[in-house]
């Protein structure tokens, strides 16, 4: 079910794109070959989620719990078995997908990048990596101009298409991490400031 | 024997050494979440450092209502002084 929702996503970023409604551009795609990686990003747009599934063929994902409200969705997500974010399990949950072999995605700002505004992370990302003892790949999207951000509707189009940059950068090596004996809360919190520092270099704010 | 005001200044070198939250925003009122940052996962930490500061077993389900500081405080007041 999930690759079959990867390859939707693919035709639906094809098609829309033919319909030159956006343009994009992907930097370190075979980053994302392989199984069982633990891939972070922000979050400046609806489409990003489209995007990663679409780039990624067996990819779980924390999605919001809303979408097993929605009719349209319940379906999808339901046979997808993506992970509820209001699940009371929801680390334990990541963390044995992980272990399990998936894919896992997840957008540690927990909702859409607020425009203009240096990203700030949940926790929650940082404490699975570093229980699931997986090294991070980070990708860093950017859609200029915005749209369909937060706050907007979506029906409010930019003049000019958008495009959309999407980079996939190094993994971020955990070992050091690993390999201290401080306790687990003071580790995912170097984490999580070492992963906004990243992001917010790549995005161009000033620390 | 534990007073409250031990326990208090106890939870105050946790919250700043453990999850390096500012001392200046601490007070019996702070809450834990919304205004010291401190998550489900820190709060595990913080059950295995109490632990090791009373000597007795905690059950996480003494700490399930905690919402504040103060919440804290008389939980594990409670617990010590119990028999």
């Amino acid at each position: 079910m999930r690759q079959v929702i990867s390859v939707a996503f693919q035709g639906y970023i094809w098609f829309l794109q033919r319909c030159g409604l956006f343009t994009y551009e992907i930097e370190g795609r075979e980053r994302l070959r392989g199984k069982n990686k633990l891939v972070i990003a922000n979050h400046p747009s609806l489409l990003d989620v489209v995007f990663l599934i679409a780039l990624i063929k067996q990819a779980n994902c924390v999605v919001k719990a809303e979408l097993w409200r929605i009719p349209v969705t319940r379906g999808p997500v339901t046979a997808a078995q993506y992970i509820n974010n209001h699940s009371t399990e929801l680390i334990g949950e990541c963390v044995a997908s992980l272990d399990k072999g998936d894919t896992l995605i997840i957008f540690p700002e927990g909702t859409r990048s607020v425009p203009g505004v240096p990203p700030k992370f949940h926790r929650g990302a940082a404490n699975i990596a570093l229980l699931a003892k997986k090294n991070i790949t980070p990708v860093v999207i950017e859609c200029v101009p915005a749209t369909l951000l937060k706050g907007k509707r979506w029906y409010h189009i930019p003049a000019t298409s958008p495009h959309f940059r999407i980079r996939v950068l190094p993994e971020v090596d955990l070992q050091h991490y690993l390999d201290s004996d401080a306790m687990q809360s003071r580790k995912a919190r170097r984490l999580n400031t070492e992963l906004e520092s990243l992001f917010m270099e790549k995005l161009q704010f000033e620390s | 024997m534990h007073t409250k005001e031990s326990i208090y200044a106890y939870l105050v070198s946790i919250f700043v050494d453990l999850f390096e939250v500012e001392a200046s925003a601490i007070c019996l009122e702070a809450r834990l979440y919304e205004d010291l940052d401190i998550d489900s996962i820190d709060a595990v930490d913080m059950v295995i450092k109490l632990k090791e500061l009373t000597g007795k077993k905690i059950q996480p389900e003494a700490f399930k209502n905690v919402r504040t500081v103060q919440n804290v405080v008389e939980a594990v007041y409670e617990l010590v002084n119990e028999d």
